[in-house]
């Protein structure tokens, strides 16, 4: 492993551990959880900075690892639970309240979206906070970009209705 | 002009977002200047998106301070296995962090953060396959002694231990079997007895070249299980048993099966 690729990992990986827990933020809906897949995140990152080429987009490099760490996760806990094999994609979790952490935040757009189902949630948050096309959000997800558009849709008129 | 009700909402969404060629983009313009319905269409489409943004961005702030991952690469120690943390059967990661940041290499294989053992998660599969066990799965025609000896020899040879039904009695359990199985390509040793009520438990074990970890309870689903590792060997003893009687298990066969 050359040394500018674990530099270029390490480097960058300080600035973006925020975006990273926000992000952990959206997908587990709890800070706690939130804060351990950041930081597994990052370990993971550094372990494969070989595999990041220095110059292209450490943040979406990081993301991928955050994701591919939290589904995961996410099928052993279905498993305990006895929820079977079902495709991670296919289910929506049930809707949570958010946890007290974001209450505090008392923001109704963040109120909202945490109320959402978890894939439309990611997908409003992936185009709209984080700046990804309609494509890249369609390849991040591995799902069509008609599906991209339709979450979209059905999440922007959740975050117009009355609350 | 184009007609209302042929503009779909992926179509309005587009347009919001500016994705659309100026062309396609002006006529679907004119087309809510002069449609209430479909103007009313694209409002119910538009919230505040910069206040979504704003609001997204304000956490940022609340974010947990950076941790000095540099540090903890470079120098990683290990955590007790399951400090009991109550919140998830298999911690993600150690709870009590102020100061330093402990990298539990041990607790990491819970994401395949570890050097990557051949057989991931192995403890996962064996537990997904146990919950298919019932008191029924074991009681058919009873393998006579030679049969049952015969069976762990193979599985002895199998992943070169020392495995014979002395060496694997286990005290409060009847030895039913053994059987070979795979995962990952590598061989994988089930090994299956019964409890004083007929529920089944299984020890089985496997080759991962990894660490030693010592032995710790945990549950799957509605099973209780041991874990333990040494000398390159992998273990599980895993059934609806309960706890204290797997615990006792472990202690009683875990020196006579070891390499």
């Amino acid at each position: 492993m050359t040394q500018s690729h674990q530099d270029a990992v390490r480097d960058g990986l300080s600035e973006l551990m925020p975006r990273l827990w926000r992000y952990g933020i959206v997908l587990c809906g709890d800070a706690d959880d939130a804060g351990d897949l950041a930081q597994a995140t990052a370990v993971r990152a550094l372990e494969r900075a070989v595999q990041f080429t220095p110059g292209t987009r450490l943040d979406r490099w990081c993301f991928t690892i955050l994701r591919s760490i939290w589904m995961n996760e996410l099928g052993r806990r279905r498993t305990r639970q006895g929820a079977g094999t079902v495709p991670v994609d296919d289910v929506d979790l049930a809707d949570r309240a958010p946890g007290p952490e974001v209450n505090i935040l008392a923001g109704q757009m963040l109120t909202k979206m945490m109320r959402m189902p978890e894939a439309q949630r990611e997908t409003l948050f992936l185009v709209y906070v984080e700046g990804y096309s309609y494509a890249d959000a369609a390849e991040r997800l591995d799902i069509p970009i008609g599906t991209v558009m339709s979450r979209l849709a059905n999440g922007r008129k959740r975050l117009q209705a009355e609350a | 002009m184009a007609r209302p009700d042929e503009i779909t909402d992926d179509e309005l969404i587009g347009y919001l977002d500016g994705y659309l060629a100026d062309e396609d983009a002006r006529r679907i313009a004119t087309a809510i200047d002069a449609d209430d319905d479909l103007a009313a269409r694209a409002a119910a489409l538009s919230p505040d998106m910069a206040a979504l943004k704003e609001e997204f961005d304000a956490l940022l702030h609340l974010a947990p301070r950076s941790l000095p991952v540099a540090e903890a690469i470079s120098a990683p120690t290990v955590v007790p296995a399951n400090a009991g943390t109550g919140r998830m059967t298999v911690p993600w990661w150690p709870t009590a962090m102020a100061a330093t940041l402990a990298l539990a290499i041990g607790l990491a294989a819970g994401f395949g953060l570890s050097p990557k053992p051949p057989q991931q998660d192995w403890m996962q599969a064996v537990a997904d396959y146990q919950r298919l066990y019932g008191p029924e799965t074991l009681g058919g025609p009873a393998l006579t002694e030679q049969q049952r000896r015969d069976g762990l020899a193979r599985a002895a040879g199998a992943v070169d231990l020392p495995l014979t039904p002395d060496s694997v009695a286990i005290a409060g359990l009847d030895f039913q079997r053994a059987q070979i199985l795979t995962i990952d390509g590598a061989p994988l040793v089930q090994i299956a007895y019964t409890d004083p009520d007929g529920a089944p438990v299984a020890l089985c074990l496997t080759r991962t070249g990894g660490p030693e970890i010592a032995p710790r309870s945990t549950r799957y689903g509605a099973m209780n299980a041991v874990t333990w590792q040494t000398a390159g060997v992998g273990f599980i003893l895993i059934g609806t048993s309960a706890s204290a009687l797997l615990q006792a298990g472990q202690a009683d066969v875990a020196p006579r099966i070891s390499s």
